[in-house]
């Protein structure tokens, strides 16, 4: 006599016995654990459910009515242990991109060896923009993360970045052929190197399509005025909110320093930086004289502001920097502790106010 | 030199293309595709697909559509997109290309 329990698998109910299920449940974490964080995975692992459900109907037909271990040993069998679906499939897209990112890494290396014959063209296979970015990267033989925060950070300079992308966008060419990419990495261009690029680029069915989808289209677009423009006022929009987004949390940065510093001068108690402050300040040190509001105003001050400015910075550099994708719970965490903090501002700013109050009138 | 490597390399750059042919004949069922593909040898583990055929429609070569079907609940019916004809004449001659420089080896 087994126990057994009832579950739902795409959307019908089976009975299934115990340690069947418990067998269909460590698969499933595999599969899942395999298919990693992406958005997508989701969407697979539901394919695959059902595909189980599938099988389930298919071998019951009526005839049986509780799931066994064998059920579950088979459909495994049928559908591949996760390490199997890589046999005949790409691995999962993290860890491709990340060897395929070691693997130009190491062919940089290598490369640099032919410093001499190196071309400056526009890399858009890694572009974000234009490639004008990567394509520097390549050609000084750096990362392209250094040269798009030097980029970054030149902005500042009275728009000084901005500008030099933008000339600099026009002024170099993209590189379009296999030859011109060759040019870019410094091969000599022989009937053998363009070959094996050629193959290079088509081994890689993925990145194919996806060049077809991107690349294709982008200078389809550009070759007809009107799409050129559209896509154009795309880019500047993207730039825009980049310089808006990026003076935010500039700002955003400099205030949460302040707010480190008044909690270090409360938990501290060295009052004399208080007392050294101008003289419109002063209410600030009574308040700062009844430290337990203060230091619950000021953390919840810095929940308030840094939690978004965290959130923001992720968001702008998260790609730049390879950073992994924020899951769920992080998001609720964060939500959680950003509603805390702006709690914590509303209730003691009452009490401090009350505490400015006392000191006007 | 692993014979089993190099051919399961070869599968596996068909694999897209394939996919693309089964449904270009006619819009299938999951179940189907993978019917398609076992029978020419290309898949080993159903598991293989299911991230291929996602990959393919977040990519927009395929579209779904719920289906009923005969027994239990609706499934996903497949069919090509107008951009995934597109790339199936892309590969197509991508194929051709290939399969005659190899045959122009065989002679």
């Amino acid at each position: 006599m087994k126990k057994t329990l009832s579950v739902n698998l795409g959307g019908s109910v089976y009975h299934i016995d115990e340690d069947a299920y418990q067998e269909l449940m460590d698969y499933l974490q595999d599969v899942k654990k395999h298919l990693g964080d992406e958005a997508s995975s989701e969407e697979v692992l539901k394919d695959i459910e059902q595909r189980i459900s599938e099988l389930f109907t298919q071998w019951m037909q009526g005839k049986r009515e509780v799931i066994t271990a064998s059920d579950v040993n088979q459909v495994i069998d049928v559908l591949g242990r996760p390490e199997q679906y890589d046999s005949a499939e790409d691995e999962p897209r993290n860890e491709k991109e990340k060897a395929e990112e070691k693997g130009n890494r190491k062919e940089e290396h290598n490369r640099s060896t032919s410093n001499a014959h190196r071309k400056l063209y526009r890399d858009t296979d890694n572009a974000i923009l234009g490639g004008v970015c990567s394509g520097l990267a390549v050609y000084l033989n750096v990362s392209p993360v250094l040269v798009r925060l030097l980029y970054f950070l030149l902005i500042w300079f009275g728009g000084t970045g901005l500008l030099l992308y933008f000339v600099c966008w026009i002024i170099i060419p993209e590189a379009r052929t296999a030859a011109q990419r060759l040019e870019m990495r410094g091969e000599d261009v022989t009937i053998e190197n363009i070959e094996k690029k050629v193959r290079e680029e088509y081994g890689k069915v993925k990145g194919r399509v996806d060049g077809y989808v991107n690349s294709n289209r982008f200078q389809e677009n550009m070759h007809t005025a009107g799409n050129g423009f559209v896509e154009f006022c795309r880019v500047c929009v993207k730039v825009f909110f980049a310089f808006i987004a990026g003076s935010i949390g500039l700002a955003g940065f400099a205030v949460l320093v302040a707010l480190v510093l008044t909690l270090m001068v409360i938990w501290t108690g060295n009052i004399h930086i208080a007392t050294a402050w101008p003289h419109e300040m002063i209410p600030l040190q009574q308040v700062l004289t009844n430290p337990s509001s203060a230091t619950w105003m000021t953390l919840g001050l810095i929940l308030t502001i840094g939690i978004p400015f965290i959130a923001l910075f992720k968001l702008l550099f998260g790609r730049m920097l390879n950073f992994k994708p924020t899951s769920k719970w992080e998001v609720w965490v964060g939500f959680i502790f950003w509603f805390i903090g702006i709690g914590l501002c509303i209730f003691f700013s009452m009490d401090v106010l009350s505490n400015f109050g006392g000191f006007w009138i | 030199m692993d014979i089993e490597n190099v051919k399961s390399q070869m599968r596996k750059g068909f694999l897209e293309y394939c996919t693309l042919l089964i449904l270009k004949k006619r819009p299938s069922y999951t179940s189907d595709i993978i019917e398609g593909l076992k029978s020419a040898h290309l898949i080993v583990v159903e598991g293989t697909l299911y991230p291929l055929l996602t990959r393919l429609k977040n990519d927009g070569l395929l579209s779904y559509e719920w289906v009923e079907s005969t027994q239990g609940p609706p499934r996903k019916y497949y069919s090509l997109t107008e951009e995934g004809n597109g790339i199936l004449v892309e590969l197509s001659e991508a194929w051709t290309e290939l399969s005659s420089s190899i045959n122009h080896l065989n002679e």
